[in-house]
């Protein structure tokens, strides 16, 4: 049964949007993650234009992250003084991000560079997950890590007391990766979780405790800010596309949650980077193979 | 539906002379939620001494046109701003003609700038709309004596506007006659709302899906918190 899609002008199978949607819930249910870094590269192998894809990424992103924030402020695990820095730098870089978008998009670039990022992001995620399992259960088995260790960043000038982190670093930190995160979330649609994460533990030092909360309130707040900015510019957001995302991605995140303490998580982890480097290795295909079309026309 | 149309097409014929008529078993389609494309019956009649040449021009719209070229591994595109490219293209004849042959009946390409000239490059706009499914020829189709009937399908991915359907009689290379007629497509219900709202109120498109997602996200996390 095929649905038609108002603003990616196309008709698509319902059950293959709805097993994409399940599927990439279950994904982010399993593993705690936003998802949007599988569900915008899926669509796109499935046919729907890499610009929509996007747009339409980011409301699932809002939607998977605005409740776990609600939680999080209830359990008081947000760092705001540290989130607002981030948005700061997350309003200019999604800002960047989405100019960007819509720049290749008019130059015809954009599949090419979506694409290669997406390959990019996946392999490096699969590679950082495959590493950090075989890190922990073979090369180091039973050794402690010291998660926080001082660099090169905690010497940057322009130094501010985050209280609830006990930090005292500088405020260009966050806000550049801040920055960095709105250009990705601008520009691919994802939430950028699966990097910010790392960055807050391992190059800022927050403690675990406030870092998922934060890192939900940061990524809920720029998804919202290119949600409105890929609306407004780039008019590339499918009502229809993201209705059936977030219904179909929740009900297989609700599923995740069921099962997921019956499952091994080390094995689950290794399971995912492959399945990363299985997204990854068509993309790359689709960006070397002899098109079939050499010919495009796209309405302005 | 295609026995009803011959009876209509038999009833058509048999009360009017033997000239060239052409008609569509509809005139106005609607593009909504479900829509998957439409199938159209283009049906008539041809004077035995004469050809005919039936083309299916969609509105004109700006676009560009992508051309895949290779450069080191990659394949990139490159854009050329098209400023008049139909949204759909259809050519019937009977008995076929090839777009050369038109190409010689100056009366006809002088109307449709999809088919004015030999050139390379609306070679290649023809190209990228028949991958998209938006440009094609047929060869009517002869059910009885000068009847003719054809099934034909209009893509899930058209644009709305008017159609313009034109149909050339030809006799020795010459058009004698020239009869048009218009199919209109338009979005309706929630589609064009959707779209109307994306172009002209993005605030309220944006406020709309941000409710959605939170009260659908709170809905499922507490209907599987319950159990």
């Amino acid at each position: 049964m095929n649905f038609y899609l108002p603003i990616a002008e196309i008709s698509i199978n319902i059950y293959i949007l709805l097993s994409l949607g399940v599927g990439i819930g279950f994904i982010s249910g399993l593993f705690g993650i936003g998802g949007g870094f599988i569900s915008s590269p899926l669509l796109i192998l499935v046919g729907v234009p890499p610009a929509v894809a996007v747009g339409s990424t980011t409301v699932q992103v809002f939607a998977s992250t605005s409740t776990g924030v609600i939680n999080h402020y209830q359990k008081r695990n947000i760092d705001y003084q540290m989130g607002i820095t981030m948005i700061t730098g997350g309003i200019f870089g999604t800002l960047t991000g989405v100019l960007l978008l819509n720049n290749l998009q008019n130059i015809g670039a954009i599949d090419n560079y979506l694409s290669s990022i997406y390959v990019l992001l996946l392999l490096g995620t699969a590679i950082f997950i495959l590493y950090e399992t075989a890190k922990v259960n073979i090369f180091y088995k039973n050794k402690k890590f010291k998660l926080h260790q001082h660099s090169w960043i905690h010497g940057l000038p322009f130094k501010f007391k985050y209280r609830k982190s006990k930090l005292y670093i500088s405020i260009l930190a966050p806000l550049f990766i801040g920055f960095g995160i709105g250009l990705l979330t601008g520009f691919t649609g994802i939430g950028g979780g699966f990097i910010l994460i790392p960055c807050m533990i391992y190059l800022l030092g927050m403690t675990t405790i406030s870092v998922i909360g934060t890192s939900l309130f940061n990524i809920t707040f720029i998804s919202l800010i290119s949600l409105f900015l890929q609306i407004t510019i780039n008019q590339n957001v499918d009502f229809v596309l993201a209705i059936i995302l977030i219904i179909s991605s929740s009900l297989g995140a609700a599923i995740a949650s069921r099962i997921v303490e019956k499952l091994d998580q080390e094995n689950l982890k290794v399971l995912f980077g492959v399945l990363l480097i299985i997204i990854a290795s068509f993309l790359l295909y689709e960006l070397f193979k002899t098109p079939i079309n050499l010919y495009r026309i796209e309405y302005a | 539906m295609h026995r009803l149309i011959l009876i209509v097409l038999l009833v058509f014929c048999s009360f009017s002379s033997w000239s060239s008529k052409f008609s569509l078993d509809k005139f106005d389609i609607e593009i909504n939620s479900d829509f998957l494309g439409e199938e159209i019956f283009l049906f008539g009649q041809k004077d035995e001494d004469s050809d005919l040449i039936i083309i299916f021009e969609g509105a004109e719209k700006e676009g560009n046109l992508f051309t895949k070229t290779k450069r080191g591994l990659l394949w990139i595109n490159e854009k050329q701003e098209i400023d008049r490219i139909p949204s759909f293209f259809a050519i019937f004849s009977t008995p076929k003609y090839s777009l050369n042959e038109i190409f010689l009946i100056s009366s006809i390409t002088s109307n449709h700038v999809l088919i004015r000239n030999f050139t390379e490059r609306l070679y290649q706009i023809r190209t990228g709309l028949k991958i998209k499914g938006l440009y094609f020829e047929n060869e009517l189709q002869s059910i009885e004596e000068n009847l003719f009937i054809n099934k034909f399908k209009i893509p899930d991915n058209i644009s709305a506007g008017d159609i313009k359907v034109s149909l050339y009689e030809i006799q020795n290379n010459e058009v004698i006659n020239i009869k048009q007629k218009v199919l209109n497509i338009q979005k309706k219900g929630l589609t064009s709302k959707f779209e109307k709202m994306l172009e002209e109120q993005s605030l309220i498109y944006t406020i709309i899906l941000v409710v959605f997602s939170i009260i659908f996200s709170l809905l499922s996390n507490w209907l599987f918190k319950r159990r």
